[in-house]
């Protein structure tokens, strides 16, 4: 028997026993190990719930939902915890996500009818999601072939056959989200970005899919401008950006509302307000992120820029500092340092931090974390 | 064979569905345009050696694009196995090196073709010609085109001819490239405010009409090999030439996309999105930073060779006075490159103090300007014990500038035009005795003494 499953199988006798907070320790101290295991998650999240510790416990749904994300199940139990906790609309959203992986689910069906007659009478909502998730059919011969692929990584291949199979007009959300994970292998963002629209518009709850939906709308973006500034300076094209930003601050937006803690969200979304100059916002959500993950270089060296734009100096240094004691040959956050400290008036611990900088090898990485 | 005439290997190295598909829709059709394959009809020792996987023969050989390639020239096949699939590029230098060996065997010229590019109507017969002249490389800039746009485009605008083949007139190709570029491409472009990570491409924006374009890394369409074997690091744009060609003048590099042009089909891939804001001293300086670090002596001399990239209009004044505003910024980064290895040794010998200054005044002062690769300079350096006898330290002057240019003017007041040995030097200060004398650093010439100019702007002694 896997390690996990002795310690799900510990965690609930003990829970049986009586004792909800010593199981869920247990469950915590598995997770640390193993933060990747669903099962974990789960276990933690219906305990917590159960005990009525329903933040603690919708947020462990919500990561069992994030790691597996096509399974219904995970989404009912997270839209029962909404409906204790009683915000009905979350509870919607997470039921309709539920229902575009089954359909045909009676349970849900009926679940998410009474959500929906209680929200219109509270008029919280206009919204009526069961009629766009009923329209949902599963082809699970199809997606069985594509999860085949797949799972091969022959995405080309893949591609290739949904295309054969028209697979672009099927409402089968499991087969768009194979497809933009597809797409993805094969960097073909406008794709990646038209199924992963579809997926989001079927399934509100599912928020890795509105994470990397955000990603990829802020890439395009960056690439359109980039041709754009290229087009301008050549041909005398107008600098008009028809771009994505405003979408993906939505998908942003969406994936924090049901993952509030989700580390790569807030660092992306973070960059995205940075470099759109809204730096108190990019500071709080860097903040918020570097209390759950104090040792993320990259995050202190994002903040140190805020801080640098705000022109607050002494904090930017302070960041600046911890950043390279947790990544010393950061190139970029050593020049960073070395611009602050000439603003300290520490010239000569800056030129020695700009020799220092110039001969490292350039930093490779995307500020986008994926 | 006629006399002169040598055996001519094209040679694609190919795997996967993808790049087989690729080929099949780029690279065969362009070749069996007009001025390509049909160029080598009377060339006795003219084969097409295609190193791929036993499976993608099959699939490859079973294309009715390939049947009609077939009547055109002998097609070779060489299948093994891939041993570093998640490694493209390792894997394409393994299956080039065994075609190396096959060419020097035969004492053949490699025409290399990746199985995702497009190339404009005549270019193999250029390639004959040129070789003939006997140059043993041909380097071209080929522009990398956005898949999806370019693909749209050059369909819509060419239909194959009953042979299959897709004859695609230089200009207009290039035209194309130009309209749909890669955003590497655009990123590596002066006045483009982003930059790309790997800053190996540069161009220069022809308001109009194209760009003026300069690479560290050309592409290889034609190498004839004259050993056995090469070790060469990185890609064979990158590392090939270097090792294999010792005289410069066997290398051929083209300078207009009316002699060829050959667009790469490229996704906008996961390096698209390592792009940094950048300022124009910035620029400059990212791309010395990774020319210092990466490039080989092959490629410095490569970025100074300029190509033009244009549609149908040429205004030559137009493109002279943009040549030389390219040439003037390729001079200024391979500058930096020079002070960078100036630096470099400044530190390791008891200089750091002006190693120090000179990196203050790359980042915040605009010693870039002062740069040019072509004027050899001999440096007068003060090693750090020398400064304990001043009262103030050089970096007060960054502090006290009226401008950023008044400590960049300090910093190369410790330097004079032309190569001075410890003999001659005559710009150095009274009593100064040579720590060290006559270190060739790059192309100039280094003195470390010990003791500071006092003569110089806000200094003074104690």
């Amino acid at each position: 028997m896997p390690e996990f499953e002795i310690t799900i199988n510990q965690a609930a006798a003990t829970y049986r026993a009586g004792d909800a907070n010593q199981a869920m320790d247990d469950l915590h101290a598995a997770l640390k190990v193993t933060p990747d295991i669903w099962e974990l998650w789960q276990t933690l999240g219906v305990i917590a719930v159960e005990s009525g510790a329903l933040d603690q416990g919708i947020e462990a749904l919500s990561r069992a939902a994030i790691l597996q994300p096509l399974n219904d199940t995970r989404y009912e139990e997270l839209a029962n915890s909404y409906i204790l906790k009683e915000d009905l609309e979350k509870a919607t959203e997470c039921m309709t996500s539920a229902i575009a992986l089954s359909p045909s689910n009676q349970n849900h069906l009926l679940t998410l009818n009474k959500l929906q007659h209680q929200l219109k009478k509270e008029k919280i909502s206009n919204k009526d999601p069961q009629e766009q998730a009923l329209t949902l059919v599963l082809d699970d011969k199809l997606f069985s072939s594509l999860e085949t692929m797949a799972g091969g990584k022959k995405y080309f291949e893949l591609t290739q056959f949904a295309s054969n199979h028209e697979a672009e007009k099927t409402t089968d959300v499991r087969i768009h989200y194979i497809l933009a994970i597809a797409y993805e292998a094969l960097s073909q963002f406008d794709n990646v970005i038209k199924h992963l629209n579809f997926v989001t518009s079927a399934m509100p709850a599912f928020t890795k899919a509105f994470e990397s939906l955000g990603d990829y709308l802020v890439m395009n973006s960056r690439v359109k401008r980039l041709n754009l500034q290229y087009g301008a300076l050549i041909w005398g094209h107008p600098l008009t950006d028809k771009d994505d930003i405003t979408m993906a601050i939505l998908a942003y937006n969406k994936a924090l509302k049901h993952n509030p803690r989700s580390f790569r969200c807030r660092l992306n979304f973070g960059n995205l307000n940075f470099y759109l100059g809204n730096f108190d916002k990019a500071e709080k959500l860097f903040q918020e992120v570097l209390r759950d993950k104090p040792n993320a270089a990259i995050v202190r060296f994002n903040l140190a820029r805020v801080h640098e734009c705000k022109h607050n100096y002494r904090e930017a240094h302070n960041e600046l500092s911890q950043c390279l004691k947790l990544n010393p040959n950061f190139q970029e956050a050593i020049e960073a340092l070395a611009r602050i400290e000439i603003q300290l008036k520490k010239p000569e611990v800056a030129a020695s931090n700009f020799l220092r900088a110039l001969l490292l090898p350039p930093t490779i990485t995307s500020d986008l974390c994926k | 064979m006629p006399k002169n005439e040598i055996a001519i290997h094209i040679v694609t190295a190919v795997w996967g569905n993808r790049y087989i598909n690729h080929m099949i829709n780029t690279s065969i059709p362009s070749l069996l345009g007009g001025g390509n394959l049909e160029a080598l009809s009377d060339h006795s020792k003219a084969k097409y050696s295609i190193y791929t996987t036993e499976k993608d023969r099959e699939k490859l050989s079973q294309h009715k694009i390939f049947k009609r390639l077939e009547k055109k020239i002998s097609v070779q096949f060489f299948c093994s196995e891939i041993t570093r699939a998640n490694e493209k590029y390792h894997q394409a230098t393994f299956f080039y090196e065994q075609a190396i060996r096959d060419a020097f065997g035969e004492n053949a010229g490699i025409v290399f073709i990746t199985p995702d590019a497009v190339w404009s109507a005549g270019t193999i017969k250029r390639i004959l010609e040129i070789s003939a002249c006997n140059y043993r490389a041909i380097l071209i800039d080929g522009p990398r085109v956005n898949a999806k746009s370019f693909m749209y485009e050059w369909k819509n605008k060419f239909s194959p001819d009953n042979s299959g083949g897709i004859t695609t007139p230089s200009r207009i190709l290039s035209e194309l490239a130009l309209k749909n570029p890669h955003p590497y491409e655009s990123s590596t472009t002066s006045g483009v405010k982003w930059l790309h990570d790997v800053p190996y491409f540069l161009h220069w924006p022809v308001p109009g009409e194209g760009t003026v374009s300069a690479s560290f890394c050309k592409f290889p369409i034609f190498f004839r090999p004259d050993a056995p074997a090469y070790k060469f690091d990185g890609s064979i744009d990158h590392g090939l030439i270097n090792s294999a060609i010792k005289d410069p003048k066997k290398i051929y590099y083209s300078k207009d996309t009316d002699e060829f042009a050959v667009a790469s089909i490229n996704e906008i891939g996961f390096s698209s999105i390592n792009f940094k804001p950048v300022s124009k001293n910035e620029r400059l300086l990212r791309i010395a930073q990774w020319a210092y670090l990466e490039a080989n002596p092959q490629n410095m001399i490569s970025i100074l060779q300029l190509s033009r990239r244009h549609g149908e209009t040429v205004s030559e004044p137009k493109w002279k006075h943009f040549e030389q505003i390219a040439i003037g910024e390729i001079r200024q980064i391979l500058g930096i490159c020079q002070i960078m290895e100036l630096v470099t040794y400044l530190k390791k010998n008891c200089a750091t103090k002006m190693a120090r200054m000179f990196a203050l005044a790359l980042y915040q002062s605009n010693l870039h300007t002062h740069l040019n690769v072509e004027n050899q300079k001999t440096y007068v350096i003060p090693n750090d014990q020398s400064w304990e006898i001043m009262d103030n330290s050089p970096i007060d002057l960054f502090f006290n500038s009226d401008s950023v240019d008044e400590f960049s003017n300090w910093v190369m007041a410790h330097s004079t035009n032309g190569i001075h040995s410890s003999k001659t030097v005559e710009h150095i200060p009274k009593g100064a005795r040579f720590v060290q004398s006559d270190i060739k650093v790059g192309k100039d010439l280094l003195h470390l003494i010990d003791k500071p100019f006092v003569s110089l702007p806000v200094m003074s002694s104690k």
